[in-house]
């Protein structure tokens, strides 16, 4: 035993600390919130029944359903989360649509001003989301940054109703996740090689064509990999639709947190959570096999 | 590796790539200084110089990745100077070969045939004719990443070849491969060449590579043209010191005109320490400075006294003792340290099996023919 410990003490603690961190921090949090989500809801403190207890001697284990059934037979939840998958992918795609160009610009920028452009890119972030949520409502409001502008310059004579729509939480997506996007896909941009984009050139392909047939496909592990990013976060965004968004936007994750802290019913709150955690876990294991192949290729 | 009776000297000589007073700076740095030369048809001409001496941007500027800051690049006929690289019709083969990793190589050889919307069956055709010719027709389907070093080399150069350039141009083609199949390449690429007919510039900084592949060679160092010749006008009659010190190797003396009369040239040398006496007149003002060289394997070695030797102020002998040999086989290298403590090289065939060849720390005397004595005033 103390030959083996020390002769594979290094092994042992390099892939033994990432792994403590990931059974206190990721496995141990998700197995309570499986055992609330099998829980049944009473009022007490806490708000859930035990699953294992004993009582006349004998070890009882009751594990409830109820829960699901309950999640499953009410389509509320069920809008609520397409409403998430459809707000989550419409973020992914404006993701991509702005960031792409964006990432591109800087990766092409000279290599003196390139690392202050991405860090204004980070910069915003150092400071915290909610108060960068809140910003946003002082300048889409009706009384806001833009209005006063648009009224201004006589664009408009009314302001224009941009707050607590479905517009502003856009925006507020889009700004709060872009970052996530513009990340993986910067590395990929530079680490392209420009003799490809050379060699393309040289066979007589027009730079718009060499983007298309060349760049893009060599960096869209980078793509992918960004829009992933963006959209299993965005799925179980709370503060942006609840800062930014109207009566009428519902995310999932507003519902987990209305069960839980206005509800009180945790047992419901934690079963949708160990839903959405199973639907997500789909494009996880689509980002790992891209991300796979495209190690095995280079 | 010489080869020269295969190889055919360029049928037309016309010019197919002009370059004239071209030079091109990056930022205060001077990366190709007014360089001026014709390229001809179905030469394979090649741009040899050490790093930094303008030879990959000399050959970018032919592919249109770098603009001249000065001069013009006229091929076959047509200004072409500020040209955009996909308008010319000429193609590179990377030093990287540059295969687009998603790509299977007959999509590479393919994309630049696609490029000029020929139809799929011309494509197909073309394609496999390329292939074919560089022996890589089997392996159409697989992706780069599958591929040898060698094969990804061929690969690159069918990708050039299928769209029919007037020139290719190669970028270390071969730097990448290990000697024995460099040495295989070497031949290939000169016989696709000749078999083609197509104007091939290369760069290299491998002099032995340039010697075996090239009609003609252009010495370049510090953005400036030093010599162009084909290989053994280069290697026998070098222009300059550093020509003569950059292709094969060689002895340099620095010595003084004591006399120069149309036939009776004499020359003194305090790092020799000895008169070099040479039978015709040479371009030189009498006590100029200029440098003496002679090539290893043109230097006689003896071991016994010459008996025209003069101890007090030998003529065209040197006197050593044998530090170090090289010992190659079918020829060793003598290493001798002269009494001025400068090293000369002096190569020997080894003809017989068994023989007196000097030994290390014998006395040793050297001598050559005046007629091989190279005079370089600059």
């Amino acid at each position: 035993m103390k030959q083996w410990w020390s002769h594979n003490w290094r092994r042992f603690t390099v892939i033994g600390i990432p792994s403590l961190w990931f059974i206190l921090f990721l496995f141990l949090p998700f197995l309570v919130v499986l055992k609330i989500s099998l829980a049944e809801p009473i009022i007490a403190s806490p708000p859930f029944t035990d699953l294992v207890y004993i009582s006349k001697q004998t070890i009882h284990i009751v594990l409830s359903y109820a829960n699901y059934l309950f999640i499953f037979t009410h389509s509320g939840f069920f809008v609520a989360l397409w409403e998430s998958i459809k707000i989550a992918l419409i973020t992914t795609i404006l993701c991509a649509v702005v960031g792409y160009p964006m990432t591109y610009a800087i990766a092409n920028s000279r290599p003196s001003i390139r690392p202050v452009l991405f860090m204004l890119v980070i910069l915003p972030y150092w400071t915290s989301f909610l108060l960068r949520a809140y910003a946003w409502v002082t300048i889409l409001q009706n009384n806001g940054l833009i209005n006063h502008a648009l009224m201004w310059l006589h664009i408009t004579d009314q302001p224009i109703r941009m707050i607590y729509t479905n517009f502003s939480v856009y925006v507020g997506l889009l700004y709060g996740y872009l970052p996530y996007f513009i990340l993986p896909l910067y590395a990929s941009l530079l680490k392209l090689d420009r003799a490809y984009l050379e060699a393309a050139s040289d066979l007589g392909c027009k730079p718009w064509k060499s983007f298309i047939k060349i760049t893009l496909p060599l960096t869209w592990p980078g793509v992918m990999a960004g829009c992933l990013l963006v959209f299993i976060p965005a799925i179980g965004e709370v503060v942006i639709p609840q800062v930014l968004g109207g009566l009428n936007t519902m995310m999932i994750g507003n519902i987990v947190w209305e069960e839980f802290f206005v509800a009180n019913n945790w047992c419901i709150a934690a079963a949708l959570a160990v839903v959405m955690l199973i639907v997500l876990l789909l494009p996880i294991i689509w980002l790992q096999r891209i991300q796979r192949k495209a190690e095995a290729k280079s | 590796m010489m080869h020269e009776p295969t190889k055919i000297e360029p049928t037309k000589n016309e010019p197919i790539i002009e370059i004239k007073n071209v030079s091109k700076y990056f930022d205060d740095v001077t990366a190709v200084d007014q360089v001026s030369l014709t390229i001809h048809q179905g030469e394979f001409f090649s741009l040899l110089g050490g790093s930094g001496s303008g030879k990959t941007t000399l050959l970018r500027m032919l592919a249109g990745f770098e603009l001249p800051d000065q001069g013009k690049i006229i091929i076959d006929g047509v200004d072409m100077t500020t040209m955009e690289p996909f308008h010319r019709p000429i193609n590179m083969m990377f030093q990287s070969y540059a295969l687009f990793p998603h790509m299977s190589v007959a999509a590479n050889v393919a994309f630049g045939l696609k490029q000029e919307k020929l139809s799929k069956i011309e494509i197909k055709q073309r394609t496999d004719a390329a292939l074919e010719m560089v022996q890589m027709a089997d392996l159409g389907k697989r992706k780069p990443h599958q591929l040898s070093g060698g094969q990804r080399q061929r690969v690159a150069l069918a990708r050039c070849l299928a769209k029919r350039p007037k020139v290719v141009l190669l970028d270390e083609p071969l730097s990448a491969l290990d000697k024995k199949l460099r040495e295989q390449m070497q031949f290939e690429l000169v016989d696709i060449q000749e078999k083609l007919g197509i104007t091939f510039v290369m760069v290299t900084h491998d002099q032995a590579e340039a010697m075996t592949m090239s009609t003609r060679i252009a010495v370049m160092n510090n953005g400036w043209l030093e010599q162009i010749g084909t290989p053994s006008e280069i290697y026998e009659f070098p222009v300059n010191r550093f020509a003569a010190n950059f292709i094969g190797s060689t002895n340099m003396f620095e010595a003084k005109v004591l006399e120069n009369e149309a036939d009776n040239v004499r020359l003194r040398s305090s790092e020799a320490r000895c008169d070099f006496h040479i039978d015709h007149a040479i371009q030189a003002s009498e006590k100029q400075t200029l440098w003496l060289a002679i090539r290893p394997e043109k230097m006689f070695i003896e071991l016994e006294m010459p008996k025209d030797y003069d101890e007090k102020h030998p003529v065209n002998y040197l006197k050593g003792k044998v530090e170090d040999i090289a010992y190659l086989g079918g020829l060793s290298t003598y290493h001798v340290r002269l009494p001025s403590k400068k090293l000369v090289k002096a190569t020997d065939f080894n003809i017989e099996r068994k023989s007196n060849h000097p030994t290390w720390g014998d006395e040793v005397y050297l001598s050559w023919e005046p007629q091989n004595l190279m005079v370089l005033t600059s």
